[in-house]
Formats: structure tokens, sequence, C-alpha cells
């Protein structure tokens, strides 16, 4: 037989009974370890009668609202990983779901319903059941509203998810208040108010970084804190690294937060001066004839000067820009060169698509500018032609769900909703859709009327605008406050009942899909039994809507919020929703400029506009609402923050402009309780259980300040004690404090047992609030105060 | 010596293949695959380095034996069986048609509270 010289067989001499032999061992070799790998280990008792699942649920933690898979054994979750069937998270968990257990477990949450017997804020708690608790309130409620008050009732509320805003609303109308009031003033009303005048979409707005080519953000901190930051994460690396052409991220902001550190250019700008730059980029993109001019002058309105119906001239967007926002005028306002400026503006054109990013958090605007600036920098958008295109901002869609059951309003219901808002929403501030902070300074006057009943849910203003001590004196004028407060938050202290809530771990409830743009919806469902005797909020209003009946039991007819969303999910496969824990069209289909699906990006949900498939640059809106007096009044606009022109003594005596800027480990959820976030509060300086505040490199040197040195921030409002970080990315004469930290906690785990029951400082106590007149807006910043040695 | 080779062979044999079968599952994710297609890791995978879960169009691409060509997005889902309740043909233009301006005007005094009018509002 031929052989094969090289073959090894060959070579060491193998013969046909070695090779079999081989062979056998081989085999055997094999089988040996395809039985050990099919036997299981050798279990102990415990492991033996262990109950081990996967749940699939959506976090609360912040807004984005993640696809969470928890591991439960035998009834207790015992680890949170990201649901890589979801599509916003794709199976990444950020550092804050990882702890929600810590938040689960913690001892600080409120264990039952809880009723003060001692004065407000005396700590003298009785616990109570349920039944006795949602008495007490369904009885409050049902005298005043045979008393005809039902108006004098006001629900403050944070974050409302998917079923839920609806839910709060329905409960509300057929009370009979028209009191609803959203702390979106506060931060994304800015977004939602200027793409609702521009745009006409009720909405905020979702923005196409996978497919863009330049994404430049206006304050905010896209990839720590906006409202879809994992999907934005992702996104961002994508378009920098996963895809042939690499797109450029810029971000502004007086502050190098982690955005600006992962950013191709940072950009530093004085503090509350963004829309006059995003006015001066405009200038730049026109005067140079780089803007989209096809899109504009088939698709927008105002960009030109033009005459009304009734024949009467009006400036338009162009010439407004092109006479007041010079290079020069913008770069003494915002601080920045007049070359950097025409620079951005000029890549910003250029490398379409582009997209101007729109800051949702709280304080991010808030510097008495908000609307107008929020219309300019959504204006370049425009310029661009970067509405509803690939790489653009696009429209967040919602699936169709089942019709909510229709109800008819009875009288004290009809009477109530025509009252004027107890925030001055609708009256004293036209174009308000809520004016959150303006409610502690009604209440103190009294008008339009005494308030009766507070109800807090997700809602702390006692930490939100402490302003001095005006909001703890307005809710002592409140005769009954009732938290839904999971734990006991500075305006739970001062409340009279609290219905604690349970974690989103324990609940039924759902999200939509935000930020991805298409339709989808995201399940929420209990993971363990609630560990505590706490409720779904949900489930407490719809216990209420039943006790106090009339209109509000047909508006709520479901026995708990699990059988609302049943009813409210039922269009879809529900096998499928639990195996995924989501349900998503996983497609966005950008509507072309002129087709049907246009009517949906631009313009759907005006009022008083025409509804013409044009971007307004000159608010239609703006116009039907408040007249003709004033071309200035319906354009974006930049106007000089208060704290900016302050007389010179002033500027003396308090020489920093504080700015604020959220951060990854901040959310308004857990209020300071969670030890491993405390942990790694400040990641970048290695602060923990801690404030810090952030100064310029010059300024340090000049007070003789060094790292960790302590010192009071003090502004006119009071004082905050902090720990210093040198740093070189700050503008400099701005300093930062952490948002988020400054509650009480009593957690001990990684602290000192003589450490203060307060972990560091709360910004918003160095800052008055009042709101911009027109648009109901929050204005806060940026504070003017000094810094001295402690 | 012919049976301490013999051994030896058969030993790194057996050691090899243990070796071999207690490595963890092969990465699919194959630069290759980029190159056949033209397209990016994330084309089919999550992951925008690849590897590790696919989404949609990755999916579609290996239920259809791996073709030259990824399939779009709309057609993967369509071999996916998952139906849109959006129909493609309203997103785009057959004639194009430039709306006519309208010049604004003021509105009634009647006119509704925005917090009303816009109190309809979905997002979390």
């Amino acid at each position: 037989m031929a052989t094969n010289p090289k073959s090894s067989t060959t070579n060491t001499g193998l013969s046909r009974r070695d090779f079999l032999k081989l062979g056998a061992v081989t085999v055997a070799a094999g089988a040996g370890l395809t039985a050990l790998k099919s036997v299981d280990a050798p279990q102990s008792p415990q492991a033996a009668a262990a109950e081990e699942r996967i749940v699939k649920t959506t976090c609360a933690l912040c807004p984005s609202g993640c696809g969470l898979d928890v591991r439960v054994v035998n009834g207790k979750a015992v680890k949170v990983e990201g649901n890589p069937l979801h599509p916003l998270n794709q199976g990444v968990c950020c550092l804050k779901g990882q702890t929600a257990l810590e938040m689960l477990y913690s001892p600080e949450r409120i264990q039952h319903p809880r009723l003060q017997m001692g004065e407000r804020g005396s700590g003298d708690w009785k616990e109570i059941p349920w039944d006795e608790a949602l008495g007490l309130l369904s009885d409050k409620l049902t005298e005043l509203r045979k008393a005809g008050k039902a108006h004098t009732v006001a629900l403050l509320h944070g974050e409302l998810r998917g079923q839920m805003r609806q839910t709060v609303q329905r409960f509300m109308r057929a009370y009979g208040s028209p009191n609803m009031i959203s702390r979106d003033s506060l931060g994304e009303g800015a977004a939602r108010m200027a793409l609702w005048l521009s745009q006409g979409i009720n909405g905020l707005p979702v923005y196409d970084i996978n497919n863009a080519n330049y994404v430049m953000t206006f304050g905010g901190n896209l990839l720590e804190s906006s409202r879809n930051v994992i999907g934005y994460l992702g996104a961002t690396a994508f378009m920098r690294r996963g895809r042939p052409q690499r797109g450029k991220l810029v971000a502004v902001h007086p502050r190098l937060s982690a955005t600006g550190a992962k950013a191709d250019e940072w950009i530093p700008i004085r503090p509350g001066t963004y829309g006059a730059l995003a006015l001066g980029m405009a200038n730049v993109i026109i005067n140079s004839g780089l803007y989209d001019a096809d899109f504009v002058r088939d698709f927008t309105f105002g960009f030109d000067d033009f005459e009304d119906a009734d024949g009467n001239k009006h400036q338009g967007f162009q010439s407004l820009v092109l006479e007041s926002y010079t290079l020069e005028r913008v770069s003494n306002i915002t601080g920045i060169a007049t070359e950097i400026i025409a620079r951005l503006a000029g890549e910003f054109a250029t490398n379409r698509p582009a997209i101007a990013v729109l800051p949702t958090e709280a304080g991010e605007l808030s510097s008495g500018n908000a609307l107008y600036t929020a219309l300019a920098i959504h204006a370049l958008n425009a310029l661009v032609g970067s509405i509803d295109a690939l790489g653009g901002v696009i429209v967040q869609r919602f699936p169709e769900l089942k019709d909510w059951p229709t109800y008819s309003l009875d009288a004290a219901a009809r009477t109530g909703e025509s009252k004027e808002r107890i925030d001055g929403a609708g009256m004293q501030f036209p174009l308000a859709l809520s004016a959150y902070q303006n409610v502690p300074e009604r209440v103190l006057s009294g008008k339009p009327y005494p308030l009766e009943v507070l109800l807090l849910l997700n809602a702390n203003p006692l930490y939100d605008m402490p302003n001095d001590g005006r909001t703890l004196e307005a809710l002592t004028k409140v005769p009954f406050i009732v938290s839904f407060a999971s734990t006991l938050d500075e305006s739970a202290a001062h409340a009279d009942l609290i219905l604690p809530a349970s974690t989103f771990l324990e609940i039924w409830g759902d999200d939509y899909l935000e930020g991805t743009g298409y339709a989808g919806i995201s399940l929420r469902r209990p993971v363990v039994e609630p560990v505590h005797d706490t409720r779904n909020p949900g489930d407490v209003l719809l216990d209420l809507a039943h006790r106090v009946g009339g209109p509000l039991a047909k508006a709520l007819p479901w026995k708990d919020y699990q059988e609302l969303i049943n009813y409210r999910l039922s269009n879809f496969d529900w096998e499928k929703l639990e195996a995924n824990g989501n349900w998503s069209e996983m497609i966005y289909f950008n509507a072309a400029p002129g087709s049907q699906a246009w009517k949906d990006v631009l313009g759907r949900d005006r009022l008083n506009a025409p509804q013409d498939g044009r971007f307004d640059f000159f608010s239609r809106e703006l116009f039907a609402l408040l007249g003709s007096d004033s071309d200035l009044a319906c354009l974006p606009h930049f106007e000089v923050p208060a704290t900016l022109t302050d007389s010179t003594a002033e500027a003396l005596d308090y020489p920093f402009l504080l700015v604020t800027q959220p951060i990854i480990t901040q959310s308004a959820q857990w209020q300071g309780i969670i030890p491993t976030l405390q942990e790694c509060y400040g990641l970048q300086g290695y602060v923990k259980w801690d404030s810090w505040v952030e100064i310029g490199q010059k300024a340090a040197e000049a007070l003789e300040l060094h790292n960790g040195d302590r010192v009071w921030i003090e502004s006119k409002m009071g004082r905050v004690q902090a720990a210093v970080r040198v740093r070189a990315g700050m503008w400099p004469n701005a300093i930062f404090l952490p948002p988020g930290q400054g509650h009480h906690t009593f957690v001990r785990w990684g602290r000192h047992a003589d450490d203060a029951s307060v972990v560091g400082a709360n910004p918003n106590a160095l800052s008055g609030f009042s709101t911009e007149p027109l648009s109901g807006l929050a204005v806060c910043g940026p504070t003017r105060v000094r810094i001295s040695r402690v | 010596m012919k049976k301490y080779l013999i051994l030896l062979g058969a030993l790194m044999l057996c050691a090899s293949i243990l070796l071999l079968l207690a490595m963890p599952e092969p990465a699919h994710a194959l630069p290759e695959y980029a190159a056949q297609t033209g397209e990016p890791c994330s084309s089919c995978h999550i992951s925008p380095s690849g590897g590790g879960p696919r989404g949609p169009r990755g999916q579609a691409w290996v239920a259809a034996g791996k073709p030259g060509a990824i399939p779009d997005l709309t057609e993967s889902l369509s071999l996916l069986g998952v139906e849109l309740s959006v129909d493609e043909a309203y997103f785009t233009v057959t004639a194009p048609e430039v709306p006519e301006a309208e010049a604004p005007a003021v509105a009634p005094a009647q006119s509704q509270k925005l917090f009303h009018w816009l109190s309809q509002y979905d997002g979390n």
C-alpha cells in the first residue's frame, strides 16, 4: 500500500491496531467529558430547593425605561441585568439599574401607611392600615367634592410613565380639579414647548444619532442624564466608531462633563447663553448661504419677512438673525471666539445630517430665556433640513392601544374643571402647561383660592425649590398633605398622611418606548411580592376612585392597576410581550417632506396655527395667542439672563455663577439612600457620600484653594458646604455643585456612625425660583454665589 | 518506545480535545461575513463591534442561509413574521407637492387653554 511519507501515522509507525486503540481512548475521553457536562454538579440541600427564574421588567430609575432581566431565587430578587431583547438598552444595564435591589430592600423604605400625629415634621408617626388611610383620604375628597370645592385639591407630580399619566389625568378630571401640576416646568417643559410652537408636535424630540454626521449638544449631559441615555450612548459610539464615516460630537456647556470629555470637542460657554450661540450660528449659516434652501423655501414659514392676512408687514427669522446676532455680538455674549462660532456653524451646515440637541434636564435652560433659547436651538435643525430626516430630529410614535372607556363629567367635575389653575397655568402664564415652581407663592397668597388638599406623587417640592423656606411656609398653609413617597423625603416628612409607594420592582405598569422614534411598549411587572405593606400608586388611585364614586368610578372602572394594564394592552400578543418584556415595531420610517406622513411630524398638534406642513421659524401659534403687537415675541431670540446684567456691586459680592448639570449617579427616584451609588457619586473625582464644588484653576489659585478644602458656597438664599475640586474644565467664573445630594439618610453602610444624617448639599437651596411670564417655565439660574473657606 | 509514543500521542490528543471541548463557545461574528456582505458587523449584531445577540437583520440573514446580501430591515421584519402597523408608502412621496403657506391670524378669545389642548400627551 502506498503511503504518504509526510503522514504522522507513517512517521510514528502507528499501526492500524494502535490507531483503533487511540480512537477508543479518545472516544472514551470525549464520552466521559460529555457525561461530566451533562450531569449537574452535586447539589447542596439548599441549592436543590432553590427556585430560580428570570423576570423581565422595565426600569424606572431614570426616564429612559430600559428593559431589565431580574434574577429571582426563592422569591428574592438577587441580581439585575439588562434585557438583551430590549431595543433601548440591548442588554446594557447602567450602574443605577444594577443597584435597584438596594432600593428594593432598603431599610429606609416606609413600610406601612403613616399618619402624622404630632406637628408636621415632628416625626411623630403612627402606622395605620391601608383601609383606614384610604378611608381618611376618600372621606376628605368626597366632603370637598360635595361642598363644591373639588378644585381646591391639587396633585403635584414628577415622572409618570406609560398609562399612569392618563390614569392620573382621568382621576383629577373626573374628580373635578384642574390642578394636575407637572414638575416638567423645571426641565423638559422647554424642549416640549419649543417642539410644539415650531413644529406643531406635542412631544419631546428624539434624535437619530446613529445616522447623524454632526451632533451638537446645547447644555444638558447627553451621555449621562438625557432621557434616553443608554440608547444615546450606544448610538454615539456607533456614530463615531461603528460605521465607515465617523460622525462628530460637540458638547457646549460651561463645564466639562463626561459628555464633554467623550465628545470630539467641548466648547465652554458663558452660563445661560446657549440661545445666543444658536442664533449666532444661524447668522453664519444664513449669511454664507449654507442652509437647506429648498427645505426652507418649501417647508418652513417665517424665514423671510412677510405680510399677514390683513396686509401688515412682519419681520422674519432671516432678517432678525442677520441684524441682531452678528458674530461679534454673539461672541461678546457667549464668550466664545468669533472664529470658533463661525467654524462650528460651517461644520454643522456642511456635515449633514446634523442635529442640534435640546437639553431636557432640570435647570439646564432655566436662565429666564428657556422658551426662546429652545426655539433658537431647534431652529438650527430646520435650517439644515434635519426635520424627520434620516440622522435628524425624529418624532416619537406610539402604539395603538385599546381606547380608554368614555365617561361624562357631572356638575361638580365641570365646575371644578372651569376653575383657574392654582399654579397660574393658562391665566398668569398663558402658554404654560404647568408652573410647578409657582405653586408655593400662589398658596401663600391664597389666590385664586386656598388649597385644601395637596397630593404629592413623585414630587418633592421642599427639595426641588426650598426658596429660603417659602415652600415650607406654603406647605404649612395647606390643611391636608398626602405623599406617595417610598422613603421619607423632605416633603413627605411634612405630610399628614403617607401612602407608601411600592418600588418599580413590585408593581404592574408600562413604559412607552421613548427614544427610538418607533412605536413600542415595555412591560413592567412585579419581580417579587411587595417587600413591605406598600402599594402601587396606580392601585391607590383606582381604590380611591371607587370609594369616591360618581364619574370617578366610571372613568377608572378597573379593580386594580394590573387589570388596567391588561385592558389597555389587550391588543398585544401577551405571550410575546411577556417573553420579550416589550413589543416594538423596530423600524422608523422617516416621513418624506410632502408625504402623507409629513402631517404627523409637522403640524399635527397645532391648536390655532395652520396645519400646512411648514416648520415655523415665526411661530404662528404664538402669533395666534398673543396678537400682532410684537414680532419678536413670535421669533426665536435671546434675552440676557438677569444675573449676567447685575450691578457691579452684586458681581463683586457674589463673583461666581452656579451651574448645574445632572450626572449619571443621580436620580430623583432614589433620594440618596442607595449605598453603592453614594460610594461612586463623584465617579470622576473620587468623592463619596458627599457633595463637591468644582472650581476653575485660576479662581482656585486666586482664593488659594486646593482639592479637598472645605468651603462654604453662599448665595443670597442660603449657604451650603462642600469639598473643593479644582478643574481645568470649567468656565472661568462658573462653579458646579452636583445635583441630587442633600437628602437625609440613615443608611450606615460605608459610613462612620457619627456621620451627619444629611449627605452632601442640595444646590437648589442656593437658588431663588421664579417663573417666565409667558411660558410658566422655571427661572432659577445661573445663581450668583461666593466661596469662602470653612 | 513505540508504546510510549502511542501513549504520549493519545494523551496529547485527549488533552487537545478536552481543551477544545472545555473552551467557551466560539464567537460566530466573523469579519469575513462583513467582507462578504459589505456591511459593518452592527448591521447584524446588536453590539457595534459584532458578536453576541443579533438584531432583526442578522436574524433574518441567518434564517435565509447567509446569502450574499443582508435583507433590508423591512424585508427582514417580514421574513421574521413581524407585522408592521405602518405602510411604507405612507411615508414616501410619489408626486411632490409644496404645501401652500398660510398666513398667521390671531385666534378668537374663546380658544381653549393650552394645558387642556395638550393634555393628551402620551410620553412617559
